[in-house]
C-alpha cells in the first residue's frame, strides 16, 4: 500500500532541522521504506510548489519542473508499499502564496493512503519564533507593531496565529481523516524530540537515534530572545548585524546566565492567552474523533523564564558602561 | 558714602551667570552709579568670606598683606567713601557647613558704609536639591542621588547648604534687621523683565537694562544639561570622572524624546520633598512679608510630560545604546 505524508508546517516547528536531518540521511530511510526525494536545490521540498505558486529563489521550481517532479513522484511511487515523505513548510501559508489544497489534493491522489501532517506550536512561541527569524534576515518592524498585528489580522509575516483558520484551509482539499495534527511542545519533549515524533508518524521502525547528524546538528538557532530584541530596536531602522546581536547576546547570558528568555512582556503573554486559547480549544474539539488525545500547548512561554519586564537598569547599566568603554 | 549690596546667592540661582555679567560690565555699571569691585583676578567676592570660611580655590597668597582682615581693611577703605552703589556677590556667605559667616562681624565691618542690604534669592527644594547635586556630579566623585536625596530629607542639608531657606534668614538675623534683608523668589524674577540680571538691576537702582549689558559666554560647568542624562553618565562612569563627552553622546541620543523633561526625583521623592518644606517656606514668607508684602515661595512648578527617574524603561536605554554605538563608531 502506498502512502505519501505531506509535512506541510508550520514555520517554526524545527521544519528546517527535520528537512537537512532526512535529506542527511535519506539512504537509511530509503531502506525503511521511506523516500524523502530530492527535489530542486533545497534540503526541502519547497521547489514542489512550483506547480500553483511561485517561490523566490533558491527556493522556487519554474511550473513545468515542479509539475515534472511531482509527476515523476507519483509515477515511481504510488503504486507501492513505500511512503513518500514530503516536506515544506510554504505549503501552509494562508496569506500571500497560498497554494490551493484541492490541486494538491488532486495531485496526490493516487497514493492509497494521503496524509497532511502540521505541527503547531502555541502562539506565543510561534511569535517569537518567527520576529527572531525575520531579526536574523532583515531589520523586523517595531515589536510593539509586530504584537499589535499579531492581535488584530491574526498573522505574522503572512503566517496564521489561528490554527481553525488553517484547519478550514486543509479541509478545503483533504477529508477530516486525512489531516493530522502534532503539538510541537509535546512532539519536542517526547522521545527523539520531533524528529522521533515524526518518524513515528511515517511508521518508521527506526528512531531519531538513528539518524547521522547534519553538519552541527542545528540548522536555525538563534540568539537568546531578549539579545534578538535588544540589539534589534538598537539598530533600528537598519538591521542588527551578527556581531551586535552576538554583543548583546553575549551580555544576557552574562546577566540572566541560563535562563531562558523571552521578548514578551507579562501583560502581552496573557493577552495572546485570552486571544487564541478558545480558537485552539474549538480546534481540538473538532479534532476530537480522530485524536482525542492532541492538544494547542498552552499559550506562554516556557516556565522560569525571563519576560521583557526585566529588562531594567540592572540589565542596561553595565551594557551600557561596555559600549562606552567602562568595563 | 556708599551704599552697599551683598548678594549671597542662595548657589544654583544663577549666581554664576549674574557675577560674570557684571564683571564683564563694570565700566558701563559704574558709569551708571554700580561699582562691582573687582578682587584680584575673580569675578565674584568669595574670598572676602575669608575671615570665617576656608573658600575653595584661594591660595592663603591671594588675600595680600594682613591676610582676610588686611583683604577687608582695605576693600572698606577703598569702597564705603565712593559715590554709589557697591554691590558684591557671593554665594559661599550662605553657607551652613564648613565654615559659616559670622554675620554680627560682617555687619561691623560693613559699618562705614552708608546703607547695607543683604539679597538672598531662594528656590522652591526639589529643583534647588537637584541642581546641587548636579553641579556635583561634574566632579567625581558625588553621593549617588538616592542617598543624596535621603541625608537632605534627614538632614536639611545638601552639600553643606540648607534646603530651609528660613535657615538663612535665622543667619543673616545675628547680625542684619529683617528691613536690611531682601529675599527674592528665583522662579519669580526669571519670568520678570530682564530675568535674574534685570532684577538685580532694578534692586541696584541702575537706569540700565539686561539688554543694555554686554551678555558673558556660558561658562560651560554650568549649563544645564538633561538630569538623567547625567544621573545616567555619573552611573556608567563610576568611580571615575565623567568623560566630557559623554553627557552629550547621551543628550544627543535623545533617549526621552524631543525636549521632554526629566527629573532625578521619582514622583514620591518630589512630593515628600515638597511637602516636607511647605510649612517651612509659609513660616519663612511670615517673616519676610512684613517687609516684603508680595514675596513668597514659589510652589514646584512640574511639567505634565516630565519624566520621572523611575519611569526610565527598556524603550530609553535602547537609544542610549544606540548613541554610545555611534559614538564608538566614530
Amino acid at each position: 500500500m502506498s502512502r505519501i505524508v505531506l509535512h506541510v508546517g508550520t514555520h517554526k516547528t524545527a521544519t528546517t532541522h527535520i528537512q537537512d536531518l532526512f535529506f542527511r540521511n535519506s539512504d537509511l530511510l530509503a531502506k525503511h521504506g521511506i523516500v524523502y526525494p530530492e527535489i530542486g536545490l533545497n534540503r526541502g521540498h519547497h521547489g514542489l510548489l512550483g506547480k500553483w505558486v511561485d517561490l523566490p529563489a533558491p527556493y522556487g521550481l519554474p511550473q513545468a519542473d515542479a509539475a515534472m517532479a511531482w509527476d515523476a513522484i507519483v509515477g515511481e511511487h504510488a503504486v507501492s508499499d513505500r511512503t513518500v515523505f514530503l516536506s515544506s513548510e510554504e505549503f501552509s501559508r494562508l496569506h500571500g502564496r497560498i497554494v490551493d489544497m484541492a490541486a494538491l489534493a488532486a495531485t496526490v491522489a493516487p497514493f492509497d493512503d494521503v496524509t497532511v501532517l502540521c505541527t503547531l506550536r502555541n502562539q506565543a512561541g510561534f511569535v517569537q519564533s518567527v520576529y527572531q527569524q525575520i531579526a536574523d534576515d532583515r531589520a523586523p518592524m517595531e515589536w510593539d507593531a509586530f504584537l499589535d498585528r499579531a492581535m488584530q489580522a491574526q498573522h505574522v509575516d503572512g503566517l496564521t496565529l489561528n490554527y481553525l483558520r488553517l484547519h478550514d484551509h486543509f479541509l478545503s482539499g483533504f477529508a477530516p481523516d486525512q489531516i493530522r495534527f502534532l503539538s510541537y511542545e509535546v512532539a519536542s519533549a517526547g522521545p527523539g524530540g520531533i524528529v522521533g515524533a515524526i518518524l513515528r508518524e511515517l511508521g518508521a521502525p527506526i528512531g531519531a537515534d538513528a539518524l547521522e547528524p547534519f553538519a552541527d546538528g542545528r540548522s536555525n538557532v538563534s540568539v537568546a530572545p531578549v539579545a534578538t530584541l535588544a540589539a534589534t530596536l538598537i539598530a533600528a531602522p537598519k538591521r542588527a548585524d551578527r556581531a551586535l546581536m552576538q554583543r548583546v547576546d553575549d551580555h544576557v547570558r552574562q546577566v540572566f546566565g541560563g535562563e531562558r528568555t523571552s521578548l514578551f512582556s507579562a501583560g502581552e503573554v496573557s493577552a495572546l492567552d485570552a486571544k487564541y486559547s478558545p480558537l485552539n480549544r474549538r480546534l481540538e474539539a473538532r479534532l476530537a474523533p480522530r485524536q482525542p488525545d492532541f492538544r494547542v500547548a498552552p499559550v506562554s512561554v516556557a516556565p522560569a523564564t525571563v519576560l521583557r519586564d526585566r529588562m531594567d537598569e540592572a540589565f542596561w547599566l553595565p551594557f551600557c558602561r561596555d559600549l562606552a568603554g567602562f568595563a | 558714602m556708599a551704599d552697599l549690596i551683598l548678594h549671597i546667592g542662595a548657589h544654583k540661582t544663577a549666581t554664576s551667570f549674574l557675577q560674570r555679567t557684571l564683571s564683564l560690565n563694570r565700566g558701563l555699571l559704574a558709569r551708571h552709579g554700580l561699582i562691582y569691585p573687582k578682587i584680584r583676578h575673580y569675578p565674584a567676592h568669595h574670598i572676602l568670606a575669608g575671615p570665617w570660611i576656608d573658600v575653595d580655590g584661594v591660595p592663603p597668597a591671594h588675600y595680600g598683606p594682613g591676610g582676610p582682615d588686611g583683604l577687608w581693611r582695605r576693600f572698606v577703605d577703598d569702597h564705603a567713601g565712593l559715590r554709589g552703589t557697591v554691590l558684591l556677590s557671593a554665594e559661599v556667605f550662605s553657607r551652613a557647613e564648613t565654615g559659616r559667616v559670622d554675620m554680627a562681624d560682617l555687619a561691623r565691618r560693613l559699618d562705614p558704609f552708608d546703607s547695607v542690604r543683604v539679597v538672598y534669592t531662594v528656590r522652591q527644594q526639589p529643583a534647588f536639591l537637584q541642581s546641587i547635586w548636579l553641579q556635583r556630579a561634574r566632579s567625581a566623585p558625588v553621593p549617588p542621588w538616592s542617598a543624596f536625596y535621603r541625608k537632605a530629607m534627614d538632614t536639611g542639608l545638601a552639600s553643606g547648604l540648607w534646603l530651609d531657606h528660613g535657615r538663612v534668614w535665622d543667619l543673616l538675623r545675628q547680625g542684619f534687621p529683617p528691613d536690611r534683608i531682601t529675599f527674592l523668589d528665583y522662579d519669580t524674577i526669571r519670568r520678570e523683565s530682564g530675568g535674574v540680571l534685570g532684577a538685580f538691576l532694578r534692586l541696584a537702582g541702575v537706569s540700565l537694562t539686561a539688554e543694555d549689558l554686554k551678555p558673558a559666554p556660558p561658562a560651560q560647568s554650568n549649563i544645564s544639561a538633561d538630569p538623567l542624562c547625567v544621573l545616567i553618565a555619573t552611573r556608567m562612569a563610576e568611580p571615575n570622572p565623567i568623560p566630557d563627552d559623554l553627557i552629550a553622546t547621551l543628550a544627543a541620543a535623545r533617549p526621552f524624546g524631543p525636549d521632554r523633561p526629566t527629573s532625578l526625583f521619582t514622583r514620591a521623592e518630589h512630593d515628600a520633598l515638597t511637602a516636607a518644606h511647605a510649612p517651612l517656606n509659609e513660616a519663612l514668607e511670615a517673616r519676610v512679608q512684613p517687609q516684603q508684602p508680595d514675596f513668597a515661595v514659589s510652589p514646584p512648578a512640574v511639567p505634565g510630560d516630565i519624566l520621572w527617574r523611575d519611569e526610565l524603561d527598556s524603550r530609553h536605554w535602547v537609544r542610549i545604546a544606540r548613541g554610545l554605538l555611534d559614538r564608538e563608531g566614530r
